[in-house]
């Protein structure tokens, strides 16, 4: 696809087409680069959004007092990010 | 006179513990996404030439400035709570995400970031790419550094408007922003490298903390739970993560260590 190759390296992209790229890219590279602003390990961001959603709406359906529910939105997201390093921490033991 | 004189010292440190970690959190957060523009632009100033780097800056810088100017004045159209609740978690998240990665990068798990390296990928890439040139700007190169600038942008003005939208402290939060933008520039300019001595890391350490605590609080806020403390609570929250966060570093150090020594062993 118009396509040349150079002994320096890695194939490259006629100017035309490297032209085209950026253009064409940047939309998705912009929507990528939002999405990683939030969401870099898929299972901590899916945690905290469940937990907050939970300590939001589900807390004050409980029987909880109202002074203790912002320490516990506040313990529930140290124990997933903790749980989350751990996790990572043993994976890299076993994958090593 | 003398009446009014601890009313007036109250109010000017309500207003530091609210100013403080807005600007603090702001300026760190943006400092970093600025060095990481930095690097491109200078890695393209370097093989490209100063022109074309310049001119894929300003046109990014100019996309930023028509986004925020477009898409700024929507946001006072959000209901107070919703907007806490959605940049709450917003900042929670994207706070978290750096956090978790300054502790594993801390332990040892994961490589940590070198803009050495980048600058030197960036160069091999562009010198391995023809250029392009029309009015003595070489257009592959400016869009290079356009796209840097826009992309590590849209990081710093969320950042700004997450910090600054929710409690009137927008002004603040665009004063470090940019007080961070001058410095990186001034830097730039002078040492002409990228700035591989940052202590990418930690920074990212304090300002996971910083955002992730913003987050925590907003969240809170927003569902009309109320911290002891007040605005107080910024602090406290950021206390409690800090330790939490080194306590992390600690227990998975140890979790990593005995592979080291039976590789060494």
């Amino acid at each position: 696809m118009n396509q040349k190759t150079t002994d320096q390296g890695p194939p490259i992209d006629s100017p035309r087409e490297v032209l085209k790229k950026p253009a064409g890219h940047l939309l998705l590279a912009t929507v990528a680069e939002i999405w990683s602003l939030f969401v870099d390990d898929g299972l901590l961001a899916f945690a905290l959004v469940a937990w907050c959603a939970f300590a939001v709406w589900g807390l004050p359906v409980l029987t909880l007092s109202k002074t203790m529910r912002a320490p516990t939105l506040l313990g529930g997201c140290i124990v997933i990010l903790v749980g989350d390093v751990m996790a990572t921490a043993l994976r890299g033991r076993k994958g090593k | 006179m003398r009446v009014y004189r601890p009313l007036l010292k109250q109010r000017s440190l309500t207003m530091w513990h609210q100013l403080a970690p807005t600007l603090a959190a702001s300026f760190l957060a943006s400092f970093v996404e600025f060095v990481e523009a930095l690097t491109i632009v200078l890695a393209v100033w370097t093989v490209r030439g100063w022109r074309s780097a310049v001119a894929g800056t300003v046109a990014g810088l100019l996309l930023l400035v028509i986004l925020v100017v477009g898409f700024g004045p929507l946001l006072h159209l959000i209901p107070i709570g919703t907007l806490q609740l959605a940049v709450g978690a917003l900042l929670l998240l994207f706070g978290m995400r750096w956090l978790r990665k300054a502790i594993l990068r801390s332990a040892g798990i994961i490589a940590l970031h070198d803009e050495q390296k980048a600058f030197a990928e960036e160069t091999k890439l562009l010198s391995a790419t023809r250029a392009h040139t029309r009015h003595g700007i070489d257009l592959v190169a400016a869009g290079t550094t356009f796209n840097a600038v826009l992309l590590e942008g849209v990081e710093v003005v969320f950042i700004v408007v997450a910090l600054g939208a929710t409690n009137g402290m927008l002004v603040p939060a665009s004063v470090g922003a940019l007080a961070a933008g001058v410095l990186v520039v001034l830097i730039g300019l002078v040492v002409h490298k990228p700035l591989a001595r940052v202590p990418e890391n930690s920074l990212k350490f304090v300002v996971g903390t910083l955002l992730s605590s913003f987050g925590v609080f907003w969240i809170g806020e927003g569902a009309g739970f109320g911290w002891s403390g007040g605005d107080l609570a910024i602090v406290a929250i950021a206390l409690i993560l800090l330790v939490t966060a080194l306590a992390s570093i600690a227990a998975a150090r140890r979790i990593v260590k005995p592979i080291a020594r039976s590789r060494v062993g």
